[in-house]
């Protein structure tokens, strides 16, 4: 028999990252198939490649046996494939009703014209609302609704299409127990029409209730196919972390002295609840935790970018105020972004005066800018990290990855702080990099610098850092010395095993 | 149907509908001559071209983009059109000439957004200028002596002798424009677009194809507000439609129509083209220099932004606390 849905070989690959390296994916009718793995490992770009997000750079693609291609999410939609998408890619200002249809209403004849068929519309949706037991407002605005029911009306939407393959991404992430537990009755009944079902969850304990088969990926290959059945979490977890490749780490051991930072019942709207923790000098301590657990968020919230709600934020003790980021900074604590295209650096400019940016002041004498002293420093950062660039003068964004880096690196380290958040510093730079990079933080480790650092990448955890701290759902769920700390230990505690 | 919606939609329309309504009967009571048939229909003229460029606005402007070359595009279209006129060429030949002028040209503004990914503002920004720099060099100053078959609609098309047929012919618009922002997928598609462009795409909306389009009715729907003004007398000038987008927007704004797109409505903005309309004979009447008219226009789109604004903050702080109240 042929599957619903079955990928061959599909590779894809993004400037300097393999995100697909032949993945291969067979999912049946009437069966709720699982796909596991880390942040990263590639499960978003697997499924947008099925609904022509993304078009694949080799491989196929076959529904029911026959090979399709789609260049654009339409043409996925139309030939049977709904998702529902983890971050809501709804409409705000549009009502509920709208959103649920929108692009393909149902339409009536009305004379020469095609018009809007609103009877048939409300009478699909109710339908649907009922077969989710919901008790949304159809008139009612998407702006005005919480997390949960927005993701409800995702749920919707993906049902409005007669979907033979309806792919889940993570569709109970904000969801209460009762919501899931409707949504599991909700998946039963497809799954009892015989649609084949593509769950997507960091959630393991999900898994083993609502799904039959689980296929594990890691980084960007095929793993595992199991029943779930004849498998465990551990098996699962264990096929998700994988084996250590032997990175080069070059962790020094460095006589780890006073605490430098300290956080105190850190809140933040929901999305950080009460977060405690501290760093000594010249200790490297990491924070591990699945995408959406809170980390980027604490770390914003710690250096004033969003005020947080409450908790108490010190360096070298002393508390400093949490509405500032100057303040933070000039108390030496600074924060390098994860995204360093659009928050870490300004491409558009050069390395000289994204270096100088957050310092200015201190390099200027009234109005005026010594150009001088911020060339020197700049030249200084190219020397001491490797900056691979013809001068100082020379444009960001003409770097490579890897140097772009760096030069995020280098600006937070030009202030002279006394600890320094590195939250995914080695997010899509290529293995090189990735060891230079590496040797920069311990060289400041090795400089009583603090260091904070978050990451997605279990290795990197626990190469480098001497302490970990495990978050999940905007709490610290654990913390692990660098003995203690393994990758099974990290990933249970992130998920909750 | 749609009961709820309507509630909350009605308030802000009607708050429009009532400020112009008294504003309308505070002239009559001031000024005994404003409500005069005279004056009543020389602003309903106005208010006729107002409102149908600004319906061509106003679907632009859902989709988060904007077109300032229409004042432009205005006196290209009122030149074309007097060329054409000169020969003794009725209406139903220039009108739909200009109609196609403008689509063509909208088009091309289009383009450049959305194949050259030129922001909205600079692109239609540049070809005003193109526009404006260019009809000089073709016409010196302006075509005049212009045949009454060319003004016919100004001067005789009258409606139960008093009526102008620019009115009817904006209902009629207005009409056609409320209908499908009901009943059709497009109108739906230009909510979502300017709501969240890559959500609207990952619904599989063709978002460029459907900007370019909106912005091929625009075009033609603004060669019928061309021809109101250009018809208006013997003389057309190079610059008849300058500064006139200015208008638009403001109807469009004042409407509620908001400047990023995806909310907003063509009730609105009808209630904002009267509003706009009846400005600059108010001033007249109220003794005051037509030269205040620009100014007070500032004002009001100031006010009636900061109003909607002010609306908004309260309804994200309301809704903060139903989540609060929630949790």
């Amino acid at each position: 028999m042929a599957y619903a849905l079955e990928l061959k070989d599909i590779t894809k690959r993004f400037p300097g990252v393999l995100a697909l390296d032949n993945m291969c994916l067979q999912v049946k009718s009437g069966e709720v198939h699982a796909i596991c793995g880390e942040n990263g490992a590639g499960k978003s770009t697997l499924m947008k490649v099925c609904t022509g997000v993304y078009q694949a750079d080799s491989g196929e693609i076959l529904l029911n046996g026959e090979q399709v291609s789609f260049r654009n999410p339409n043409e996925a939609y139309h030939s049977g494939i709904a998702i529902m998408y983890q971050e809501t890619s709804l409409f705000e200002q549009m009502t509920v009703l709208e959103n649920m249809f929108v692009g393909h209403e149902p339409r009536r004849q009305a004379g020469p014209f095609k018009v809007i068929d609103y009877a048939a519309e409300r009478a699909r949706a109710s339908e649907i609302l009922e077969l989710l037991e919901s008790d949304l407002d159809l008139n009612q605005k998407i702006s005005e609704l919480g997390m949960a029911k927005k993701q409800m009306v995702e749920i919707a939407k993906a049902l409005t299409f007669d979907a033979k393959i309806l792919i889940l991404d993570e569709p109970t992430a904000s969801l209460t127990q009762r919501e899931v537990d409707a949504l599991f009755s909700v998946i039963r009944k497809l799954k009892a029409r015989g649609i084949a079902i593509a769950y997507i969850s960091h959630r393991l304990e999900e898994i083993f209730l609502i799904c039959d088969r689980v296929t594990v990926i890691r980084d960007g290959k095929y793993i595992s196919t199991n029943e779930v059945s004849q498998t465990n979490k551990d098996r699962l977890v264990a096929d998700m972390v994988g084996r250590d490749i032997g990175a080069y780490y070059p962790k020094e051991t460095i006589p780890v002295g006073g605490e430098v930072f300290r956080v105190e019942h850190l809140r933040q709207n929901g999305l950080v609840n009460d977060v405690s923790l501290h760093v000594n000098k010249g200790e490297i301590v990491g924070i591990a935790g699945l995408a959406g657990a809170g980390r980027t968020e604490f770390a914003l919230a710690a250096c004033g970018f969003t005020p947080p709600d409450g908790g108490k934020v010190l360096v070298e003790g002393k508390e400093i105020p949490l509405h500032s980021v100057t303040k933070s900074m000039d108390a030496g604590l600074v924060y390098v972004s994860e995204d360093r295209g659009k928050c870490g650096l300004v491409l558009d400019m050069s390395l000289n005066d994204n270096i100088s940016l957050p310092q200015l002041r201190k390099f200027s004498r009234n109005m005026f800018v010594n150009r001088a002293k911020c060339r020197a420093v700049a030249k200084d950062a190219i020397k001491q990290f490797d900056i691979k660039a013809p001068s100082e003068d020379f444009v960001v964004t003409n770097l490579s990855g890897g140097n772009q880096q760096k030069v995020s690196v280098a600006k937070g380290i030009a202030l002279q702080p006394k600890i320094i958040i590195l939250d995914e510093p080695t997010r899509g730079v290529d293995v090189n990099a990735k060891a230079e990079i590496y040797s920069i933080i311990s060289s400041f480790a090795k400089k009583e610098l603090g260091i904070l650092m978050i990451s997605s990448e279990m290795p990197e955890l626990l190469g480098m850092c001497d302490r970990i701290y495990v978050m999940r759902d905007g709490l610290v769920c654990g913390e692990l010395t660098r003995a203690e700390a393994t990758k099974e230990k990290i990933l249970k505690l992130a998920l909750n095993v | 149907m749609n009961n709820k919606r309507a509630k909350k939609a009605l308030p802000s329309e009607m708050a429009l509908g009532l400020f112009v309504a008294v504003i309308f009967a505070v002239l009559c009571l001031v000024a005994g001559d404003f409500g005069s048939l005279n004056n009543i229909m020389s602003i309903l003229n106005h208010f006729s071209y107002i409102l149908i460029a600004s319906i061509g606005m106003n679907i632009i402007m859902l989709t988060g983009n904007i077109d300032v070359s229409f004042g432009g595009v205005i006196s290209v279209m009122a030149i074309l059109m007097a060329f054409i006129g000169k020969t003794g060429a009725p209406i139903y030949v220039f009108m739909p000439a200009a109609m196609l002028c403008g689509a063509i040209l909208c088009t091309f503004n289009a383009l450049l957004i959305t194949k050259l990914r030129i922001p909205a503002i600079v692109a239609t920004l540049a070809t005003t200028q193109i526009y404006a720099g260019v009809l000089p060099l073709l016409v010196e100053g302006s075509i005049y002596d212009l045949p009454a078959s060319f003004t016919w609609l100004a001067f005789e098309a009258k409606i139960f002798k008093y009526v102008p047929l620019s009115v009817l012919l904006a209902l009629v618009i207005l009409a056609i424009a409320l209908l499908m922002m009901k009943y059709s997928r497009y109108f739906k598609k230009l909510y979502a677009i300017g709501n969240n462009v890559k959500s609207a795409r990952l619904a599989g909306i063709d978002v460029d194809k459907t900007v370019i389009v909106t912005y091929a009715i625009g075009g033609l729907v603004l060669g019928i507000a061309a021809t109101i003004i250009a018809t208006a007398g013997q003389r057309v000038t190079t610059t008849m439609g300058a500064g006139m987008e200015m208008t638009f927007i403001a109807a469009v704004v004042v409407g509620g129509t908001s400047v990023t797109g995806g909310s907003g409505s063509i009730l609105g903005t009808a209630l904002g083209a009267l509003l706009l309309s009846i400005i600059s004979p108010a001033l007249y009447y109220l003794g005051i220099s037509d030269s205040w008219s620009t100014a007070v226009m500032g004002a009001i789109i100031i006010i009636a932004v900061s109003v909607g604004a002010v609306k908004g903050v309260r309804h994200k702080a309301a809704d903060a606390e139903k989540e609060e109240a929630k949790a």
